[in-house]
């Protein structure tokens, strides 16, 4: 097991080292001066040529690449070219917006996604499983975009129950208005989610259920309710936790368009806004962000994997 | 092998009503937009005097808030946003499975190479970085293509190699090698045609993928841009109006909503007609 | 020796989308206390199905059609649910074809042990494990203080099934159907579980419903012997009636399909021609009928059962009409 987790921490380095070299490229081959990128408000034109010298600007490239390799890994990722201030400080203070919304997303889909998952297994076949099977077509074809549209015209502008925008009424600081907030966002980021869920606890509850094991506790005198919760649930549940990491991306990705639709303060809204303005410091640091974010969710959901599989744990 | 299989998929056909639905809906949206130049009205011309009407006999979908007609927009966006579907598939299915081919058929070091550089291409955020080169680039249908064809090809890939390895093993591809075929002659002739069902599996789920990722991003405005129209700028502009004329949201999202899904259902009946059921008892 | 289970007239059928299939049509036997029996056939003969109605884990499509299968006077068949767990694993053990996947993955091998003695033999979790090390030992597991604490991928195949008969015995079952136990391992390994069913069933008293294709595992283990075939039973008797004086021209076609020493040389092994009959649309006369070699028009009727010597007893006009020369020439 230590040896495993050692080798994948090894595997990374690769991974970040092209990523370091995306985000580099993302930089230089914007349009304009690189030198903008560190530059605050209350320097001087000298202070700028100090800079530039500095960056050593008049270096080859791959010695370029290694002085801001050397920034990056110290932690100084540039400075906003829109409000001027350190990129780092800025991607830290949204972070939370943005954990915060996956974290209730992904509990959300999962709680309905295997309830719905379950209840269709046990009804294979019948109308409800049908119709769950249906919806959850709809699931995964919405566009998450046009969802929330329809979530913002029906709660929003007809009934008036939630709010639009944002995470927070001005001058309101309590759970329960960011609760209100997040309502919204939460489900539409969640919808794919549960769909995807549900539909493989489904089809993974129905093959287990066929399985020989199953056939013996029947046997042995179990009841359903003790094969289903004690036997079944267990071995469908396992890869769950694969799946979370395969749909890592699709959770981003969900994240950016959910939270510039609901201005949601996080990461997301962040990196769009930058897109917009072609902030590049800022995109970078964004591009770097969600990469360290989809690496490191997929080292956990493997690493957890290992840990609660006792046939992967003795693999290793 | 191949034959029974799709003789296999005409008869699921067949048998699934809903399969068949999927098929229709399809066919009438690509059928619409060819037709699109039939249409009543001009997509573009505005009339100031006839903005954000409801639906009515005159207007099937009612006019945006520039007096254009919406009907005739829906049927010049379907052009966009089915063109982009099936172009940026078609780019990377090439891709992945030329790259998923190569990998699985040599294997070894080659192989282990373009799988890491797989896994690291995974890693980033590919709709972040669409957004970013769309920003950076002329947005355009040719540049939209090409974005969502080039950073969507890595899950093709590896489901081909998967399926080259356990074709590259079997009598008649053996054969070939030992009777001295070349290896691009081999690749292009035994290999991938074996390899087609799945090929079409994955094309037809990434053309629901493609579809999605060309409305949002023409939703956040980053993809088609005006006078031109798909659905998905289509509701980015539509977001505007929610309170004053919802139905500008409707029509372009139910359009994606179903092409979408027929899509995605059609992948998931060709799949369950491809695959052998192994494990049945 | 006192009657420990009598089935009588058990019809189960599969309803699929072409219609019933009538796996087993009508199918009586019964077995002693401590007695060890033998239901020989081919895939698809209703061997399988027969063993899985008795305790009624047919899968959902299959359905009991008739009879009655009677333990100790009770009819299995028509007991309430929850009567019938409390013999499911209690009373009667079952044993599946294949060790690899009848453990669940995920658990110790020790926690599926216990669960079964905690529910029917009301044992604490202590006294449970102290059982389950015992019973594995008892089986032949070395080390099984260690043992019990891994998983099954942890374990062989054999071992695995060695496991499996831990758990049918550990409550000492009045009656073990074991179905096709060995089909899945190793030949070598095949006789050692034998060997280790046989001889611990012998000593616990437990009778031994057998189900298998392998007329050799059956000689190796049983004292009687049931050929069945198209869903019905083509003839019963003991080890030595079978094999040395087998009625019914299935039987025979069977003994000559398997290898066998005889007198120092090889026989020729003579298969059987043809297919199994499909039971979607049985035919109303003999099953066998077709592929007969000694087959007449009578057999488009299905013969009466005829006892040949006491407890022997086949299905075939070919016994009857022996049955009826005996008698007239007695006459």
């Amino acid at each position: 097991m230590k040896k495993y987790l050692l080798r994948r921490l090894l595997q990374l380095i690769p991974m970040l080292l092209f990523i370091s070299i995306v985000s580099f490229a993302l930089i230089r081959l914007a349009p304009g001066d690189p030198v903008m990128s560190f530059v605050t408000p209350n320097m001087s034109p000298d202070d700028i040529e100090r800079i530039r010298a500095s960056m050593g600007l008049d270096q080859p490239l791959y010695l370029q690449y290694a002085y801001w390799l050397q920034n990056v890994l110290t932690g100084n990722l540039g400075y906003s070219l829109i409000n001027h201030r350190p990129v780092l400080d800025l991607i830290v203070e949204r972070i939370p917006a943005t954990l915060g919304l996956m974290g209730c997303s992904l509990v959300l889909s999962l709680i309905i996604g295997i309830t719905l998952g379950l209840v269709a297994a046990l009804n294979k076949n019948k109308p409800i499983d049908r119709v769950l099977s249906f919806l959850s077509y709809i699931g995964i074809s919405l566009p998450g975009l046009w969802f929330a549209m329809i979530l913002i015209y029906v709660f929003s502008i007809q009934l008036h129950w939630l709010p639009s925008l944002g995470m927070r009424t001005i001058g309101v600081n309590s759970v329960w208005d960011v609760i209100l907030h997040g309502v919204m966002p939460c489900l539409v980021l969640s919808i794919t989610s549960i769909a995807v869920f549900m539909r493989y606890i489904r089809s993974s509850t129905i093959s287990q259920l066929e399985e020989d094991y199953v056939n013996i506790q029947y046997a042995y005198g179990s009841t359903s309710t003790v094969i289903l919760f004690r036997h079944v649930l267990r071995n469908v549940l396992l890869p769950v936790i694969t799946i979370l990491g395969l749909s890592l991306p699709e959770i981003i990705t969900g994240a950016f368009i959910v939270e510039s639709i609901f201005s949601w303060p996080g990461m997301g809204s962040l990196g769009i806004n930058a897109v917009f303005s072609l902030d590049y410091p800022m995109i970078m640091g964004i591009t770097m962000m969600s990469s360290f974010l989809l690496i490191f969710g997929n080292l956990l959901a493997d690493m957890m994997y290992g840990v609660v599989d006792p046939r992967i744990k003795s693999m290793r | 092998m191949n034959r029974m299989r799709w003789t296999l998929l005409v008869s699921q056909l067949r048998t699934q009503k809903s399969a068949l639905i999927a098929l229709i809906i399809l066919g009438i949206y690509v059928l619409a937009a060819l037709a699109a130049p039939l249409a009543p009205h001009d997509p573009n011309t505005i009339h100031l005097d006839e903005r954000l009407l409801p639906p009515s006999g005159q207007h099937w979908f009612g006019t945006d808030d520039n007096g254009r007609d919406y009907f005739a927009r829906a049927l010049y966006g379907a052009r966009v946003s089915l063109s982009v579907g099936i172009l940026a598939m078609l780019v990377s299915v090439t891709i992945g499975t030329i790259i998923g081919a190569i990998s699985g058929y040599f294997g070894g070091k080659l192989d282990t190479f373009l799988m890491r550089s797989i896994d690291i291409g995974m890693s980033l955020p590919s709709f972040f970085l669409m957004l970013i080169l769309n920003a950076y680039l002329k947005p355009g249908v040719v540049t939209i293509v090409l974005i969502i064809g080039l950073l969507s090809w890595m899950s093709i890939s590896r489901i081909v190699r998967a399926e080259t390895i356990s074709v590259k093993e079997r009598e008649y591809v053996l054969y070939a090698r030992v009777s001295g075929q070349s290896t691009f002659r081999i690749i292009f002739r035994h290999i991938i045609p074996s390899i087609v069902p799945t090929i079409v599996v994955a094309a037809t789920l990434n053309i629901a993928g493609v579809i999605m990722m060309e409305s949002s991003l023409s939703f956040l405005g980053l993809g088609i841009s005006p006078p031109d129209a798909s659905w998905g700028s289509m509701l980015n502009n539509a977001k505007g109006y929610i309170g004053e004329n919802p139905t500008l949201a409707l029509f372009p999202g139910l359009l994606i909503l179903t092409t979408v899904l027929a899509f995605n259902y059609l992948g998931d009946v060709f799949r369950a007609a491809f695959e052998p059921k192994v494990n049945r008892r | 020796m006192t009657e420990l289970l009598s089935v009588d007239q058990l019809r189960t059928s599969f309803f699929t989308r072409d219609g019933e299939v009538q796996a087993v049509r009508g199918v009586s036997f019964s077995i002693k206390e401590g007695e060890l029996i033998g239901i020989v056939g081919e895939s698809g003969s209703g061997k399988s199905v027969t063993a899985k109605s008795l305790l009624r884990l047919i899968p959902p499509s299959g359905q009991i059609v008739g009879g009655q299968s009677k333990l100790r006077g009770v009819d299995l068949l028509s007991l309430p649910e929850e009567k019938l767990r409390k013999v499911r694993g209690h009373q009667v053990a079952m044993i599946f074809q294949d060790p690899m996947t009848s453990l669940n993955p995920v658990l110790t091998v020790g926690a599926q042990l216990t669960e079964v003695l905690r529910r029917h033999q009301k044992l604490s979790r202590r006294h449970a494990r102290q059982e389950a090390i015992e019973w594995l030992r008892q089986v032949g597991i070395p080390s099984p203080e260690i043992r019990i604490d891994q998983y099954p991928h942890e374990f062989s195949g054999g071992m695995r099934q060695r496991v499996m008969i831990a758990m049918a015995l550990s409550c000492k079952p009045d009656l073990l159907v074991a179905d096709e136990p060995t089909t899945a391992l190793d030949v070598t390994i095949q006789a050692q579980i034998l060997a280790l069913l046989t001889n611990l069933c012998k000593t616990t008293g437990t009778s031994v419903l057998l189900i298998t294709h392998d007329l050799g595992v059956v000689a190796q283990v049983c004292s009687r012997v049931i050929v069945m075939y198209g869903g019905l039973i083509m003839e019963e008797g003991t080890v030595e009636d079978i094999f040395s004086a087998p009625q019914h021209p299935y039987t025979k076609g069977l003994l000559r399909s398997i290898p066998r020493m005889r007198e120092g040389r090889r026989e020729r092994l003579v298969p059987i021609e043809g297919s199994p009959p499909n039971l979607l649309n049985p035919p109303s006369g003999c099953p066998f009928m077709e592929r007969c070699p000694q087959a007449s028009s009578e057999c488009l009727i299905l013969p009466p059962y005829v006892e040949s010597k006491p407890g022997h007893r086949s299905l075939c006009w070919l016994t009857v009409a022996r049955k009826s020369e005996r008698q007239e020439g007695l006459q």
